[in-house]
């Protein structure tokens, strides 16, 4: 609990300033929604926009625009959301793992009578608490803007929209923390976790220029994200086996990794 | 207390330590010594749990310090080679921690604050490196604990800082504590130190009573004359000249006193000794080594 709470004052700004910065972003677009709803300009500007353009940003053509979690769905839940998770995991994998141990800031914590199994478990909670508060405040910021504005926000369907960002937040960040405990050199875990998941950005991205390269798309993450299935009414449960699936073995292998791991601080 | 036996851990043909053994009673202090890459952080990081070794063991009062090194770590007070605090906590922010974190004493947290004064309410980014080897002195010693690792404790200090470490050594070692300490300071080392280890290319080279091994030392000392004729005849005696001063070099007590019996001849300006017993030694070794 000590060590969790220590990690957490040390990481807080990070985390706040991703999730307030994210939840101001979500308040200001459903506060302004009424209005452009009003004069129509959304649809109008959507169907002038080529549909590989309306794929990339997950954009479905087919979904009426009454609705703000449908325009977020394309303006937040799609790729800004996907970059947004991608920076994210780096920072957390770099700010818990990469830095720490190339650094030797790290020494402060496994100096004391921790193991490093228990490091591991305390930076995954601090994972789960981050990603809770981003999504968390997100969803109370959208309820907000419902009971100011009133948006007639599906409150279920936002909760489970957040649900399946957090999850895609924890598994993403807890598989950045895999590869950076593979590497000593902090530069380099950056730029090959970087490089990996701008891999599943791109593959997400290219399924949408042709039904060709639909398969594609199974192989990024991303696809166990799709906002726009969901309010079609998908259910997102399949998401969740394969999320949580995927977490346990980020875990696991972060902890077998690290646990063997020589440090060199 | 600590005991090291057989330790090896190879990073490649050249690097890494190589059949490492030694033991640190209770009461002592052991000096680590080496020049820079011969070993002596890769063996204390075994015995904080850092690394694996390949064969041989580490351990503190009988624990293993890989397997068991959550124990371990509560047997001993550790002071890194390299002071590596998150740079945006204050000094104030490390030490409330380093007592969540472990077990501490808040009469010998008081002790040491007043012993290592130094400003707690800075940012680590902004102290200077005697301020943060201060704090990390600090956060190491407020751990009342048998067994303490010191890895170059007095890098960064002030002579005063440096003096006053090694009476706070002193008296750990006078409280029946194990002290490794490794170091290039020799003048702490000599005045701290019961028994000493030379490591040099990973491999112990010699391992000794500090008193043994001042007895093998050699001690240089340089002795200025009024003139250069009798600089001249003294160096034919003992020594070499430059000038009007002689550099004579002893192993021996009664080498020494012979060359007192000399000097008494001579109308002497200045004597000083040269580098310390145990710089001197360690030099021949490191001398070998290049």
């Amino acid at each position: 609990m000590v060590l969790i709470s220590a990690l957490f004052k040390q990481n807080r700004s990070w985390i706040l300033g991703y999730s307030l910065g994210t939840s101001l972003y979500l308040f200001f677009l459903a506060a302004v929604f009424p209005s452009i709803q009003e004069t129509g300009l959304i649809e109008g500007k959507l169907d002038s926009l080529p549909p590989e353009l309306l794929e990339v940003f997950k954009i479905d053509p087919n979904l009426a625009m009454d609705n703000v979690i449908n325009l977020l769905a394309g303006n937040y839940y799609g790729l800004i959301f996907y970059v947004l998770a991608i920076l994210f995991a780096l920072t957390f994998a770099s700010r818990l793992m990469a830095k720490p141990v190339d650094s030797g800031e790290v020494m402060l914590y496994l100096a004391a009578p921790i193991s490093r199994a228990g490091y591991v478990t305390a930076s995954m909670v601090l994972l789960v608490i981050a990603s809770g508060i981003l999504v968390g405040l997100n969803g109370l910021s959208l309820m907000l803007a419902n009971v100011l504005f009133d948006l007639q926000i599906d409150i279920g369907l936002l909760w489970t929209l957040q649900l399946n960002a957090g999850l895609i937040l924890v598994v993403l960040g807890a598989l950045a923390y895999v590869l950076a405990s593979l590497f000593d050199d902090s530069t380099r875990s950056y730029m090959v976790t970087g490089g990996i998941f701008a891999l599943f950005l791109m593959a997400n991205v290219f399924s949408g220029f042709s039904d060709q390269l639909d398969w594609l798309n199974t192989l990024s993450i991303f696809s166990l994200f799709d906002a726009n299935a969901q309010i079609q009414g998908e259910s997102a449960f399949r998401s969740f086996i394969w999320l949580g699936g995927l977490l346990i073995v980020a875990m696991l292998l972060s902890y077998g990794r690290f646990t063997r791991k020589d440090l060199t601080i | 207390m600590i005991q090291i036996k057989g330790l090896t851990k190879r990073f490649d043909a050249s690097h890494g330590i190589f059949d490492v053994s030694f033991t640190v009673e209770p009461g002592t202090v052991f000096g680590f010594i080496g020049p820079n890459g011969a070993g002596k952080s890769t063996t204390i990081r075994h015995l904080m749990g850092l690394l694996h070794a390949e064969s041989g063991v580490a351990t503190v009062m009988g624990h293993d310090c890989w397997n068991e090194s959550e124990t371990v770590k509560a047997l001993v007070g550790y002071l890194p080679g390299e002071i590596n605090y998150p740079q945006d906590m204050t000094g104030e922010d490390v030490i409330r921690l380093t007592r969540k974190l472990h077990v501490t004493s808040a009469e010998r947290e008081r002790t040491l604050r007043d012993v290592f004064a130094f400003d707690t309410s800075l940012k680590v980014r902004k102290m200077s490196k005697g301020m943060k080897q201060k704090l990390a002195i600090v956060t190491c010693f407020m751990k009342d604990v048998p067994v303490y690792i010191l890895d170059e404790p007095t890098s960064g200090l002030d002579p005063l800082m440096q003096e006053r470490l090694v009476d706070w050594v002193i008296a750990e070692k006078t409280a029946g504590k194990a002290v490794l300490m490794s170091s290039h300071h020799f003048p702490e080392m000599e005045k701290t130190c019961d028994r000493a280890a030379l490591i040099r290319d990973g491999r112990m080279i010699i391992e000794a009573e500090m008193t043994e091994l001042k007895r093998h030392s050699q001690k240089t000392y340089r002795i200025e004359l009024k003139d250069e004729a009798a600089a001249m005849r003294l160096s034919e005696e003992v020594g070499s000249r430059d000038g009007v001063v002689v550099t004579v070099t002893l192993s021996t007590v009664e080498e020494l006193n012979d060359l007192i019996h000399r000097l008494a001849r001579h109308e002497v300006q200045s004597l000083s000794s040269g580098t310390d017993e145990l710089e001197h030694l360690f030099m021949q070794y490191y001398g070998e080594a290049k």
